[in-house]
């Protein structure tokens, strides 16, 4: 299976002992019992364990994808006859289909990661919780610790997967090198402004962030369906004569996690009522090159089954006319502006004064960021960013922790995954 | 110096003259746009009334809705679609927590006095150009907040005074904007009917030529606008050099990359990253389900297809018509599908063709998702990306019954659309509703080659929603399998 590359080891690096003790078939066949070495033990049905069989006639080699024809499988006639763990490391089990049999075989690493049975998911939904500090000091990483190795990529990307938020330090003042640090993990991200865009105060601005005013705490691109997961701001210049402009940053999870505890009401309204975010410019306007009509309807909070939070989208002036039902308006006034007050009054906020040099690297969709408004007197306050694809993110993360790292689960960073 | 700029000198001066009779004191305190007739105005503010709003359009040349449209937060195009938006009459009722507009062709629409406040047009309330809305929620007490004074003198205006506490904000909107938007008396549900897809069992594709693509807004358009009725558009005639299909895509948007590049080929390899870069036969489905955004359009341009190659004809279906009508004849699996969650997963550690990273993506989603009125927003699918299943135990054999049920509503599909892609050729299609797929096929010696590339969903709307209503007539459009509660 590993030589097919349909098994990758380092994957289930986390699965810890996945040796299996005894594995009987139950309810006719209809499930097997594993019980692992670790006294552990797991169901599976016996569609599970066909659909995600390993043979080469079920899973494609390199990509593994698995290409077993389920409208061929009489469901109702699927059992299993026999199990064998004589080899280590795999149950080999074979199924009768109706009048077919198939013969296959699964890796126990497998098995033993993607368990789900009494309770299970649940465990695994509750242990993908984020954890929460109080403590504002920023973590750091030196650009050419990223850059040069593996573990230093790890070392930045892991910060950024547990803490939200990671200064990289002495990053050259060059135009675009901030798109050498981001092309360690993925293509840029593009939106509307380009793979980069130029934070500085320019007349006829396209968005509030290019000028001098203050920007509350907020998440880029509430607009698009799958918002940027990793923000990237490369200082190039801040000059000594520019007043104001201070970053400030603020864990919108951990303001959300405090919020449901102390306003319930409030927050299922934010689950339920859809807020409008909208993006809308049918002129030429500076730092965009086509014009623009984004509108989109989302709740501000998601929830997965079991009701925890994976994902929050949080942006005040990115706002747009509601359209809900009348009766949703002004319970969701209320709650937004309890909410709004909520991240305004947060204590544990993360507060820097960029420097040439600093890229602040941070969750977009964790870490809401602001400014203070500045005044020029001259100089320039010149920050160049870029963005990183949520998914691209934490599939390079994945892979470092299961490479680099103990391979232990990853919490979760906001995306809209049931996990 | 061109008059738009004289235009904008004129109107920032006369801004800053109205900003101080619009703000309230806090307002003008933080307001960015600090004046040197700030006294004047805070005495002003605490007092504002009807007729001193009236003295200062007579002072200025042009209208309010003029106004917003120099100051770029009011594109008249992008209510085209509104129609008659006149008002009638208007009136406070809830002692102010409400108005409501009769418009002149009849209808009523309520709307609440927070809704308008937050919405307001006003230079406070509304940063030019960017059009972003700068009222401070957090200092509005929302118990307190009511509407004192409405006006229509202006036509296509509605101006508005509110009591906030023991503050007052005068402010306005534009009428085709509250057409638009209304909400009230099951309007959103209306609209969220209207917004479905249209069907047909059509199988002959669209066509477009290339030159009419690239050389017009029209042309544009008329591409744009067939993907989103139809889902899909073949264009003809696109020159068969590599990358040219970026040509095409750059007219809407950057492209949309995945770990597979900007564009991928589409042809047989040795230790392909993904069984499309292979002969074998592609079941329908939809690219990168892995994605929390998966592309919105994609556009397959074929480069060489030479004659002795034996099958690779391309096959789509519309899943969004497929899980309409498996609705009806399969409530139970439909309701099972979209409660659910499916593993979609891609996943590689060493080198492999097609692709330059390792990758871990997996993502646990729906296979269909619904609005709050439940209208099918959204579909997921793809056979061959699935993964494990993630759900509790009781969940695993009702999902593979519906799954299968729905595979086979899939195969059994009577409505396909079929090609044999020439050189030349560009198959677009909607990634998230024109499933596609494609026949084995036997290279006898020659090579079928295509060229791919994606372009996101958000965009693909953002540059049909506008030509719609710059181009088009500005009726809204219909949905697209995006993530939009609409």
């Amino acid at each position: 299976m590993v030589d097919r590359q349909v098994l990758f080891p380092a994957q289930f690096k986390g699965a810890g002992d996945d040796r299996i003790q005894k594995a009987n078939k139950i309810n006719g066949g209809q499930m097997v019992e594993i019980e692992w070495k670790d006294g552990i033990r797991s169901k599976f049905h016996s569609i599970w364990l066909r659909h995600n069989c390993h043979c080469s006639c079920c899973k494609l080699d390199v990509s593994g994808q698995p290409i077993v024809p389920l409208t061929e499988i009489p469901l109702e006639e699927l059992y299993i006859q026999d199990t064998d763990i004589s080899e280590e490391n795999v149950l080999k089990v074979k199924w009768q289909e109706g009048d077919k049999t198939h013969q296959g075989y699964l890796p126990s690493s497998y098995l033993k990661t993607y368990c789900y049975s009494d309770g299970e998911i649940e465990r695994k939904s509750n242990a993908a919780r984020m954890t929460f500090t109080t403590d504002s000091k920023i973590p750091e990483i030196e650009y050419k610790e990223v850059m040069e190795t593996q573990t230093g990529l790890y070392q930045w990307l892991s910060l950024l997967g547990d803490r939200g938020i990671c200064m990289v330090r002495n990053v050259p003042t060059v135009e675009d090198h901030i798109l050498k640090v981001s092309r360690r993990v993925a293509l840029p991200q593009h939106t509307v402004y380009g793979y980069t865009f130029d934070v500085k105060d320019r007349p006829n601005a396209s968005n509030a962030a290019f000028r001098s005013i203050a920007l509350n705490l907020h998440m880029d691109q509430a607009t698009y369906e799958s918002p940027p997961g990793i923000q990237m701001l490369h200082c190039l210049r801040f000059d000594d004569q520019v007043v104001g402009g201070e970053s400030v940053f603020a864990d919108i999870h951990h303001i959300v996690d405090v919020f449901r505890q102390e306003h319930p009401g409030e927050f299922k309204t934010l689950c339920r009522v859809p807020v409008t975010y909208e993006t809308i410019g049918y002129e030429d306007a500076a730092g965009r090159e086509l014009p623009v009509h984004f509108q989109i309807r989302r709740p501000i909070i998601s929830l997965n089954t079991y009701g925890h939070v994976i994902a929050i989208i949080y942006h005040e002036i990115m706002t747009g006319p509601l359209q809900v039902d009348e009766h949703d308006v002004e319970p969701f006034y209320k709650a937004y502006q309890m909410l709004m007050q909520a991240v305004r009054a947060w204590p544990n906020k993360f507060r820097v004064r960029l420097k040439p040099g600093d890229m602040i690297t941070f969750q977009n969709r964790r870490l809401m960021h602001g400014r203070s408004a500045y005044v020029s007197n001259g100089g320039l306050r010149h920050i160049q960013g870029s963005y990183i694809n949520i998914d691209e993110f934490r599939s390079m993360l994945i892979y470092l922790q299961n490479t680099v790292g103990d391979g232990s689960p990853i919490r979760r960073i906001g995306l809209l995954d049931m996990y | 110096m061109s008059t738009r700029i004289i235009r904008r000198l004129i109107l920032n001066v006369h801004q800053s003259n109205q900003r101080c009779i619009f703000m309230t004191s806090r307002q003008q305190k933080h307001s960015p746009y600090r004046t040197r007739t700030g006294d004047k105005g805070t005495k002003l503010a605490g007092s504002a009334s009807m007729s001193q709003m009236a003295a200062s359009k007579h002072e200025n040349p042009t209208s309010i809705h003029q106004e917003m449209v120099e100051r770029q937060v009011l594109y008249p195009a992008q209510f085209k679609g509104a129609g008659d938006v006149r008002i009638q009459q208007v009136n406070k009722i809830n002692e102010g927590k409400m108005v409501e507009i009769i418009w002149k062709d009849g209808k009523r629409s309520k709307f609440h006095s927070i809704w308008l406040r937050h919405n307001c047009h006003c230079p406070c309330c509304k940063i030019d150009v960017s059009c972003q809305p700068t009222v401070d929620l957090t200092e509005i007490p929302l118990d307190e907040l009511h509407i004192t004074d409405i006006d229509l003198t202006e036509e296509n205006v509605l101006k508005v005074v509110w009591k906030e506490g023991d503050k007052t904000h005068q402010g306005y909107l534009p009428s085709s904007y509250l057409k638009t938007y209304c909400y009230s008396d099951g309007e959103i549900e209306r609209k969220s009917n209207a917004a479905r897809m249209n069907f047909t069992t059509d199988t002959k594709i669209p066509e477009i030529d290339y030159k009419e693509v690239m050389a017009t807004e029209t042309g544009l358009y008329q591409w744009l606008r067939i993907l989103g009725d139809r889902g899909l558009c073949m264009v003809k005639n696109v020159p068969t050099e590599e990358d040219h299909l970026l040509k095409v895509s750059r007219r809407v948007a950057l492209p949309h990359h995945t770990i597979y590049g900007d564009t991928f080929a589409v042809k047989d390899q040795p230790k392909a990253s993904n069984a499309a870069y292979r002969n074998i036969a592609l079941n329908l489905h939809m690219d990168q389900p892995t994605y929390e955004s998966p592309p919105g359009i994609q556009m397959l341009h074929c480069l060489r297809f030479d004659d002795r190659i034996v099958g690779g004809d391309s096959v789509f279906a519309d899943i969004h018509h497929i899980v309409d009508v498996f609705r009806q004849e399969h409530p139970d699996e439909f309701k099972t599908l979209c409660r659910v969650p499916v593993t979609f997963e891609t996943l590689g550690y060493e080198d492999a063709a097609g692709r330059e990273l390792p990758v871990h993506l997996q993502i646990r989603r729906p296979s269909i998702s619904l609005n709050n009125y439940g209208d099918v927003v959204a579909i997921a699918y793809h056979e061959q990306i699935t993964g494990p299943l993630q759900v509790d135990e009781n969940d695993v054999e009702p999902f593979y019954k519906a799954y299968q049920k729905l595979i086979q509503a899939v195969h059994a599909w009577p409505y396909k659309y079929r090609t044999r892609l020439q050189p030349g050729d560009m198959i677009t299609f909607q990634n998230r509703r024109a499933l596609h797929g494609r026949a084995a096929y036997v290279s006898n010696g020659g090579l079928r080659h295509l060229q791919g590339t994606y372009i996101n969903i958000d965009e693909f709307r953002s540059m049909l929603i506008y030509l719609q209503n710059t181009v088009g007539d500005g009726s809204p459009i219909k949905r697209m399998g995006l993530l939009d509660m609409y």
